[in-house]
C-alpha cells in the first residue's frame, strides 16, 4: 500500500465514527478539550498515507497524535479526524555509519520510555529487523547506547518529541530533539511520502525540494526570514537549511511524520547530581550563573558543564509538601531542609565516577560564594539516588495536573497554563524579574520552576475560576511582548499548539506569520493538517 | 543515647551468581548497595541522636568492598564505622553471623540502642536481629514502625502486627528491628559526603572480636545450604482484541481458565 491506489473498504475499516470510547482521543496532558468526528489507529506508514488520502479527498482535517503528553493542546483535534499513532510503536532497524554512531529506525507512537527500556536491556523485537540490522545490534552492551533528550514525561512518544522539538533538562548539555533526529519519512497532505535525510536533503538558499516516493519532487519556496535564533520550539527556517528541520517543531502542520531515525550516543557512565537550597531566588540566580561558568566577582569559577539546571522556587516546593501529604505515591519523597526557600537542581554526566569527589569540593566552594550552604544540599551520587532527585522534579509537573484536574472540576475551561519562554543569557534575570514581579501584583496562585539552565523556567497559573484562567492569558500576553522585545521565543519547548497560537502571532507579528502560512498553504492547500496549532490565518473563523 | 545500627551489602540487582559448591552468594564483583531495609535503620539512628544525643556507629559484616557502603552510611550522618572481614567469616549462616556481631559489639562496648532494618533483600530471613538480641541477652521488637517516646530509660515504640499496630515499651538497652514505613531515609549532603570520604574505617578480623574461626563461617553454621533454585518468572502476554464488552468477556473466560476467579454466576 507504499504508494498503491486507495482502497475504499480497507479505509472504512480503519475510519472508525468517534464514540466515548475514544475520549482519551480528545485532549492532552494540557487539557486542552478537542472535539473530533472520527478517530484511526493505523499500525504503518501505508495506512497513515491511506487515512490522509480519505481526509484530503473529503476535505476532513486532521490532528496527528501520539503519547498525548503535551502541554499546550499541539495534539487536541479541533475538529474532523484524530489521527492517533499510538499503535505505530515499533523499533524497525538499526544502522552505524563509518564514524561508529549508531541510529535508530523507529515508528512515530513509540514512547520515550519504550525507546529507554529496549536500549537499557537490550531488549529489542527484531522479527522484522533486515540481516544488516540483526548484525549490528549484535555487539551493542545493554545500557551502552542511549538517546539524550529528557522531556521529563517519559510517556512521550518519538513523534511527538520531533513534532514539538521538545528540549526538557539535558538539552543544557545535549540540544533538543532536533540535534538527535537523523532522517524523517512524513506523509504529505496529498498522501504522498518523502524522506529526508540530515545533510542529504537540504534547501538551496531559500528554494527547497523534497524527493517523493515513487518519483518527482516536491518543489516550494521558503518564507523569507530566519525563525529565532535560540532555542525555539516553533518553525525553523533558514536559508539552506536541512528539510528534516522544516517538519521538526510544526507541530504536524505541514505533514504526518510516519518514520524517525534517532541518532544515539554513548551512554554516560556515571550520572550525578545534587540540589542545593538557597534563602532567595538571588542566590540562586547568582549559583546559575556560576554554574553556566559564567561567575559573579568573588565567586570561584567551576570548569565542568552541567547536563541539566533545574530551578524550583518557594511555591513549588510548598506545594510538592503539601500535596505529599495528600498523595501515598509522594510519600517516599525526600523532607526538605528546614527554611528552604528555593532550590536548584544540577545534573551532572560523567565518565569517572572518581571525579565527584573533587568536584564536590570545588562545589562546596561556589556555594559558600553564592550563599549556598554545602550541608543543605543533596548529593545523588549514581542512578539509584538520582532516581529520588528527579521523583522530586517530576512530581512538580504532577502536582500540578493533580490541581488543575481538581479545578477543571469546578470550571471546565481551565487547561494547564504554563509557558516556557526562552531569552538569551543577557537578558533572563529581567525576564525571571519581570514573572515574579507580574505574578506577585495578583492574586493568583501560581509557581515557577524549569530549566533555568537554558534559560527558560516554566511560570505556571493555577487558575481557579474563569476570570483567573483569563488573566493569566493575559499576563502570558504581556510576557510575550516582553520576550518579543527581548529577541527572545515564546515557546521554547511545548510548541505553541493551541493554547499560545496568540502568543506566537505576537512573536512573529503578522507579516511573519502571513509567510508561514503561505508555506503552510504550499504543504496543505485545504488547511487539513493539525487545524488550530501555532497558525493564524486571516479571514478564518474561530471559536 | 548511643545507638550500633548494623547494616549489610547486598547484591544490586537479582542477576547474582551462585556458588555451585556451597550455593551462597558469590559476592565478589558484583555491585554491591547498602540493604534498602537497612536505610531506614540508618536513617533512624540519625534521627534519634538528633532527638536525644549520643552517637551512631555502624556495624556491618562483609566483603573488604563493603567498606564504600559504610562510607555512605557516615555520608547520611554515622559518626563511625566497624567493617568485620575475615576469609573466616564467609559462609555465616545467620547464627553465626549474629554471633560475630554480638562479639563486635561486646567489643564496642553495649550501646542503649541497637537498630537493624527488617531483613536483608538478598537472604530474606529477618533472623539476624532477633538473633543479635538473644546473643547479647537484650529485649528485642521487631517491624517497629514508630519510635514515639524515650522515658525513664525506656522507648515507646509502634510494632506492625498481624491484626494491626502494637505499643511497646522497651527498656534499654534493647534491639530494634524497623519497617520501611518507619521514615524516609535522606540523600547525604556534599558536606556528608566528604565526610564519609574523608573516615577512617576500623577494619577487624575473628582475631579482633577474640571469636574463634570454628564458630563463624561455614564451620559455625547451624544451617546448610543444600540446593538452589532460580524461580521461574516467565510471563506470557496475550492480546485480547474486540469491543471493550468482548474483552471483558474473554478476560473473565481466561481468569477463569487459570483458576484465578471462580465460575459461580453471581446471583
Amino acid at each position: 500500500m507504499e504508494s498503491g491506489g486507495w482502497k475504499g473498504g480497507n479505509t472504512l475499516q480503519l475510519i472508525r465514527k468517534m464514540t466515548d470510547e475514544y475520549a482519551g482521543c480528545l485532549f492532552d496532558e494540557s487539557r486542552t478539550m478537542g472535539r473530533a468526528d472520527y478517530v484511526a489507529f493505523p499500525t504503518g506508514e501505508g495506512e497513515v498515507a491511506e487515512v490522509v488520502r480519505w481526509c484530503a479527498e473529503n476535505g476532513v482535517p486532521l490532528t496527528a497524535q501520539g503519547g498525548l503528553t503535551g502541554l499546550a493542546g499541539g495534539a487536541s483535534p479541533e475538529r474532523g479526524l484524530a489521527l492517533n499513532l499510538s499503535r505505530m510503536d515499533r523499533i524497525l532497524g538499526m544502522r552505524r555509519d563509518e564514524r561508529g554512531v549508531y541510529y535508530l529506525r523507529v515508528q512515530p507512537g513509540l514512547l520515550l520510555a519504550q525507546l529507554r527500556r529496549a536500549l537499557a536491556a537490550k531488549s529489542f523485537d527484531i522479527s522484522d529487523w533486515d540481516e544488516d540490522s540483526v548484525e549490528t545490534l549484535r555487539p551493542v552492551r545493554p545500557g551502552q547506547l542511549f538517546f539524550p533528550p529528557d522531556p521529563t514525561e517519559p510517556t512521550a512518544s518519538l513523534g511527538g518529541m520531533a513534532a514539538c522539538n521538545a528540549c526538557g533538562a539535558r538539552s543544557v548539555l545535549y540540544g533538543c530533539t532536533r540535534a538527535h533526529v537523523n532522517a524523517l519519512r512524513v506523509v504529505l497532505a496529498n498522501g504522498r511520502v518523502t524522506q529526508l535525510v540530515r545533510g542529504r536533503d537540504r534547501a538551496r538558499g531559500r528554494r527547497a525540494a523534497l524527493p517523493l516516493e515513487g518519483g518527482g519532487v516536491f518543489e516550494i519556496e521558503l518564507p523569507p526570514f530566519d525563525t529565532p535564533d535560540i532555542k525555539d520550539a516553533g518553525y525553523f527556517i533558514r536559508e539552506n537549511m536541512d528539510l528534516v528541520d522544516l517538519f521538526m517543531g510544526s507541530q504536524g502542520t505541514l505533514g504526518v511524520i510516519s518514520e524517525l531515525e534517532l541518532a544515539l550516543m554513548p551512554a554516560p557512565k556515571h550520572l550525578w547530581g545534587l540540589t542545593a537550597f538557597f534563602p532567595d531566588d538571588e542566590n540562586a540566580l547568582a549559583y546559575v550563573r556560576a554554574m553556566k561558568g559564567h561567575p559573579d566577582p568573588g565567586v570561584p569559577f567551576f570548569p565542568h558543564r552541567a547536563a541539566s539546571i533545574e530551578f524550583f522556587d518557594k511555591n513549588a516546593l510548598d506545594m510538592v509538601v503539601a500535596q505529599k501529604a495528600v498523595t501515598p505515591a509522594f510519600r517516599q519523597l525526600q523532607e526538605l531542609p528546614d527554611h528552604h526557600n528555593c532550590a536548584v537542581y544540577v545534573e551532572f554526566n560523567g565518565g569517572d565516577p572518581g571525579a565527584m569527589t573533587p568536584m564536590l569540593r570545588e562545589l562546596t566552594g561556589v556555594l559558600d560564594a553564592v550563599g549556598g550552604d554545602a550541608a543543605r544540599t543533596w548529593v545523588a551520587r549514581d542512578q539509584r539516588e538520582l532516581e529520588q532527585l528527579l521523583f522530586f522534579r517530576h512530581s512538580v509537573p504532577e502536582t500540578i495536573d493533580l490541581i488543575v484536574e481538581e479545578n477543571r472540576k469546578r470550571e471546565p475551561c481551565i487547561t494547564i497554563l504554563s509557558t516556557d519562554m526562552a531569552v538569551d543569557d543577557a537578558h533572563f534575570d529581567e525576564l525571571f524579574h519581570i514573572y515574579r514581579r507580574d505574578l506577585a501584583a495578583t492574586a493568583l496562585r501560581w509557581v515557577i520552576f524549569g530549566h533555568i539552565g537554558e534559560n527558560h523556567v516554566h511560570p505556571n497559573i493555577l487558575a481557579r475560576t474563569r476570570a483567573e484562567y483569563e488573566q493569566g492569558h493575559a499576563i502570558f500576553e504581556k510576557w510575550a511582548r516582553d520576550v518579543h522585545r527581548m529577541g527572545g521565543s515564546i515557546s521554547a519547548e511545548h510548541g505553541a499548539g493551541k493554547i499560545k497560537r496568540k502568543l506566537a502571532l505576537i512573536m512573529y507579528g503578522p507579516e511573519r506569520m502571513r509567510a508561514l502560512v503561505a508555506l503552510k498553504r504550499a504543504f496543505d492547500p485545504q488547511l487539513l493538517l493539525g487545524p488550530g496549532n501555532i497558525l493564524t490565518i486571516d479571514g478564518e473563523a474561530r471559536p | 543515647m548511643n545507638i550500633c545500627v548494623c547494616v549489610k551489602q547486598v547484591p544490586a540487582s537479582n542477576e547474582t551468581r551462585l556458588d555451585p559448591v556451597t550455593h551462597t552468594i558469590i559476592r565478589e564483583g558484583a555491585e554491591g548497595i547498602l540493604n534498602p531495609f537497612d536505610a531506614f535503620a540508618v536513617e533512624e539512628a540519625v534521627r534519634l541522636k538528633a532527638r536525644f544525643g549520643g552517637r551512631v556507629t555502624a556495624l556491618s559484616m562483609g566483603i573488604p568492598a563493603a567498606e564504600a557502603m559504610l562510607r555512605r552510611v557516615i555520608a547520611v550522618g554515622a559518626d563511625d564505622a566497624v567493617l568485620l572481614t575475615d576469609r573466616a567469616f564467609a559462609g555465616s549462616d545467620t547464627l553465626a553471623t549474629a554471633r560475630v556481631l554480638a562479639r563486635a559489639v561486646g567489643k564496642l562496648g553495649l550501646p542503649d540502642l541497637i537498630l537493624c532494618g527488617r531483613m536483608a533483600t538478598d537472604g530474606d530471613t529477618a533472623q539476624v536481629g532477633p538473633m543479635l538480641a538473644e546473643n547479647l541477652g537484650l529485649p528485642h521488637v521487631s517491624d517497629v514502625a514508630a519510635v514515639e517516646s524515650l522515658e525513664d530509660g525506656a522507648l515507646t515504640v509502634r510494632r506492625l502486627t498481624d491484626d494491626g499496630y502494637a505499643r511497646v515499651r522497651v527498656r534499654l538497652p534493647a534491639l530494634l528491628t524497623v519497617l520501611r514505613e518507619i521514615n524516609v531515609p535522606r540523600l547525604p549532603s556534599i558536606e556528608g559526603v566528604l565526610r564519609g570520604e574523608a573516615a577512617g574505617i576500623a577494619v577487624w578480623d575473628h582475631d579482633s572480636v577474640a571469636m574463634p574461626p570454628e564458630q563463624a563461617g561455614l564451620a559455625g553454621s547451624a544451617t546448610r545450604v543444600v540446593r538452589t533454585v532460580r524461580p521461574d518468572l516467565s510471563v506470557k502476554t496475550v492480546a485480547i482484541e474486540g469491543t471493550p464488552a468482548e474483552q471483558a468477556a474473554a478476560l473473565i473466560d481466561c481468569l477463569r481458565a487459570e483458576k484465578l476467579i471462580g465460575t459461580e454466576e453471581q446471583p
